[in-house]
């Protein structure tokens, strides 16, 4: 090694030219990319929730999972193997005459969702207004909070959706973790989920949607007049869906 | 000590046996591979996994893969503290087939992904969730792992030894813990016990790697035409059985756990006695070919001494830790969940019966192949690395005849000239 | 190695990827060249007269990143901008059927002819419609 390196550029030059480059290259992409979305989006101070009846819910009627069907787009079936956003359950009290519960089961909408804590990406998410989706953007199909989810709620899109244009009205796709979302897109529109219109039309009425936190909402109002349980209330989830006449 | 040890690379001598193993290897890679590429275009209705089993055969090479790779470098890392002088050829070997299984055991958790094409926007990822911790661990280990190779072939970088050393079994000590949090900390699957996943997949691990290990070792030996020592199989042997032993322990006082609670107690009946081909596998892989063949096999000084005793018991440790991943990941996804505890309930399917879950050629293929790519990358590090030994420490005074030619590498790896 | 044998390893190395790159150049021809890619002459046009974003030379380059700038606002906070989600771009970009290019494109996106011939060509894939609908109706 020889004294003599007139061509030497210091290190503190190296580092400048090099901050300096990478500062010059990442400019254009700091202004280029400005998202000023429009609409006014979740609101945190709302918490959307859903009450269901059971003594009005009949055992052999399955219209809230026909009309989420037809509203969603996934496909009828076997519930091990076919997507399944929501779907009916009867429960005995044990007693071999004992009177039946006929209830729907969905996504509960937690607020302290396991499937959230255990998502690796994120993709598991709770809105700000308390519902729970899965970004499909994110979700890279690991199927962790399947295992998590103590009511069986979300599945999995095992095989290539087809025809877009005659399917339903939210997006969905092969190789991501779907589960019911509250009707998100016609919440946002204003209207309510189309389970919960279908149950109206139908004459049941068992199920109720609305702002948990608004006192003067139909669904606080029925709140108060009866005692409504969340299921697995031993877990500490405090679900958004709540069952009224389960014992 | 290191100085009178001189490595070689494995492959010279016999290269076409050595490109036969290392084709073959490549082959199954590939196949699950291509398997898993059909997985994805296809979707994953193909399999037999479904809305109830949601993980499958995949699961079960992979994180017996991963388990044996933590293992494998708690082994390597361990051995030259514990075992002194006898077990300081270990650490290359063990070293590299640590990075091999973990390597394998990852290839096939992202083959089996539903969409693994968004793993790489997945930059922010959620601490809570035990599989990013998991990605946080893989990444630490094999890039601290790699340096600790580095550390032991490169001779100037030798005083990095133990630090590197020390990290990376950290590190991968806290990849076993982490693991079985993946199904401890599941508030939803009781049946998984909860904590005592944890302990037991470290126990676990160690058993797995010690055996994983001592297979490869006693390949090398044989494929090198050298004896296994006495003393040094001996010790990787009691290695072995005391791992077997704790997990053992680990598996009474985990379901021990579950009959001491009555809502668990069907689970744990379901586990042992009435669920069908899991008690099977349970009582038959887990128990008698798992844990008891392997501590008659390895019981008696004598025989511990024997590297035939070692293989098979090896062997029969790594065949009853496949039954029990399937036991715990496949057996403790088959159970109903309890929405309702203890009504009668009717519903979609999951919710009345336990899953009736059949692999498909598929998820074997994709398991099988990940097995394939810990054993191509194995065989490429022994041909371009030196990991093997010539000489065993205790060989130097034995009566073996060196019949082996006096390769390069013993200046090559930066040994000082030979006395 | 010895070091002369080395040097001749690299020159020649380095001499073969030359040789390789000149050989591709003069069978594929110069990158660009003079005509438009056969992928964008054959594009479907889209509806309306202009686009109504930016021009076209600059929305070729910035699509993907306006696209995933509203990603997450629309996504995760609900805040979906009726001029950037994926439905107003389907509205325009969707091709009618007597524009649609049979076998065009990832299944699912025949009818998105327009995204992916320059998908195509470019060899980037193309994933938004696997999940998102091609309907120029709007649904999303």
């Amino acid at each position: 090694m020889s004294d003599e390196q007139p061509t030497r550029v210091s290190r503190r030059q190296v580092l400048g030219g090099a901050a300096a480059l990478a500062g010059v290259s990442l400019a254009p992409g700091l202004f280029l990319v400005q998202a000023q979305a429009a609409g006014t989006g979740a609101d945190s101070s709302v918490r959307w929730g859903l009450l269901v009846d059971t003594t009005r819910c009949p055992a052999d009627c399955e219209a809230c999972v026909d009309a989420c069907q037809a509203e969603n787009g996934w496909p009828t079936g076997e519930a091990t193997e076919h997507p399944q956003w929501i779907r009916k359950m009867v429960v005995g009290t044990g007693e071999r005459d004992g009177a039946e519960q006929a209830l729907p089961v969905m996504c509960q909408h937690c607020a302290d969702p396991p499937c959230v804590s255990v998502c690796p990406t994120h993709a598991s998410f709770k809105r700000d207004d308390g519902i729970v989706l899965v970004d499909k953007h994110r979700c890279i199909g690991c199927r962790y909070c399947m295992m998590a989810c103590p009511f069986h709620a979300r599945s999995f899109v095992d095989a290539p959706v087809t025809a877009h244009a005659s399917e339903g009205n939210y997006p969905r796709g092969k190789g991501t973790v779907e589960a019911c979302t509250l009707c998100v897109h016609r919440i946002d529109r204003g209207e309510i989920p189309a389970c919960v219109e279908r149950c109206a039309q139908e004459g049941h009425a068992a199920l109720v949607f609305g702002d948990l936190n608004d006192p003067d909402s139909e669904i606080r109002r029925a709140l108060r007049e009866r005692v409504a349980t969340p299921l697995r209330g031993d877990l500490g989830l405090d679900p958004g869906v709540r069952y009224q006449g389960l014992s | 000590m290191a100085a009178r040890i001189r490595y070689r690379y494995l492959g010279r001598e016999h290269p076409f046996q050595w490109l036969a193993a290392l084709a073959g290897a490549a082959l199954v890679a590939l196949g699950g591979a291509a398997t898993g590429l059909y997985l994805i275009t296809a979707g994953h209705h193909v399999t037999g996994m479904d809305n109830q089993v949601v993980w499958g055969l995949p699961h079960v090479f992979a994180i017996a893969l991963i388990l044996a790779g933590s293992g494998a470098f708690g082994i390597a890392a361990l051995a030259p503290r514990l075992a002194g002088p006898l077990g300081h050829p270990w650490g290359r070997l063990g070293t590299a087939a640590a990075i091999a299984l973990l390597l394998g055991g990852l290839a096939i958790l992202l083959l089996d992904l539903g969409s693994p094409q968004r793993i790489l926007a997945a930059v922010w990822l959620n601490p809570l969730s035990s599989f990013s911790r998991n990605i946080a661990l893989y990444t630490a280990f094999t890039a601290i792992a790699l340096i600790h190779l580095g550390a032991l072939i490169e001779p100037r970088m030798r005083r990095y030894v133990g630090i590197t050393g020390t990290l990376a079994a950290l590190v991968a000590l806290l990849l076993a813990l982490n693991v079985g949090s993946i199904f401890g900390m599941l508030g939803t699957r009781p049946v998984y016990g909860g904590a005592i996943m944890m302990p037991l997949f470290l126990a676990s691990a160690l058993a797995y790697g010690t055996a994983a290990f001592a297979l490869v070792w006693q390949a090398v030996l044989r494929s090198q035409g050298q004896a296994s020592p006495p003393a040094a199989t001996a010790w990787l042997a009691m290695a072995l059985l005391t791992s077997v032993i704790a997990t053992a322990a680990l598996l009474v006082l985990h379901f021990l756990t579950l009959l001491y609670q009555p809502d668990l107690q069907e689970a744990a009946r379901f586990l042992l006695i009435d669920g069908g081909a899991y008690p099977i596998l349970f009582w038959i892989g887990v128990v008698a070919i798992g844990i008891i063949t392997p501590t008659l096999l390895l019981l008696r000084r004598p025989a511990r001494a024997r590297g035939r005793a070692l293989v098979g018991a090896s062997g029969c440790v790594l065949a009853g830790g496949l039954a029990h991943l399937f036991v715990v990941i496949v057996g403790g996804q088959a159970i109903p969940l309890q929405i309702f505890p203890g009504r009668e309930v009717t519903g979609a399917g999951f919710d009345e019966e336990a899953a009736s879950y059949v692999p498909s050629a598929w998820e074997a293929l994709v398991g099988l192949g990940g097995v394939g790519l810990a054993l191509a990358i194995l065989l490429l590090a022994l041909r371009v690395l030196p990991l093997t030994v010539k000489h065993l420490p205790d060989e130097a005074r034995s009566m073996h005849a060196d019949s082996d030619p006096v390769t390069r590498s013993g200046s090559e790896a930066g040994e000082p000239a030979p006395s | 190695m010895r070091r002369k044998h080395r040097y001749a390893w690299v020159a020649a190395g380095a001499a073969a990827v030359v040789a390789a790159t000149g050989l591709a150049l003069a069978v594929g021809g110069a990158p660009g060249g003079d005509a438009r890619p056969q992928a964008v002459t054959d594009r479907p046009e889209p509806r309306g007269d202009t686009c109504i974003h930016e021009d076209p030379e600059r929305m070729r380059r910035v699509h993907m990143d306006r696209l995933h700038a509203h990603q997450d606002p629309g996504a995760r906070e609900g805040r979906s901008d009726p001029e950037w989600n994926l439905q107003s771009c389907v509205r325009c970009h969707a091709a009618p059927e007597a524009q649609q290019v049979a076998g065009h494109g990832p299944s699912g996106s025949e009818d998105m002819a327009f995204c992916a011939s320059c998908h195509e060509y470019a060899a980037v894939e193309l994933d938004c419609f696997q999940c998102h609908s091609t309907d120029p109706e709007g649904r999303p």
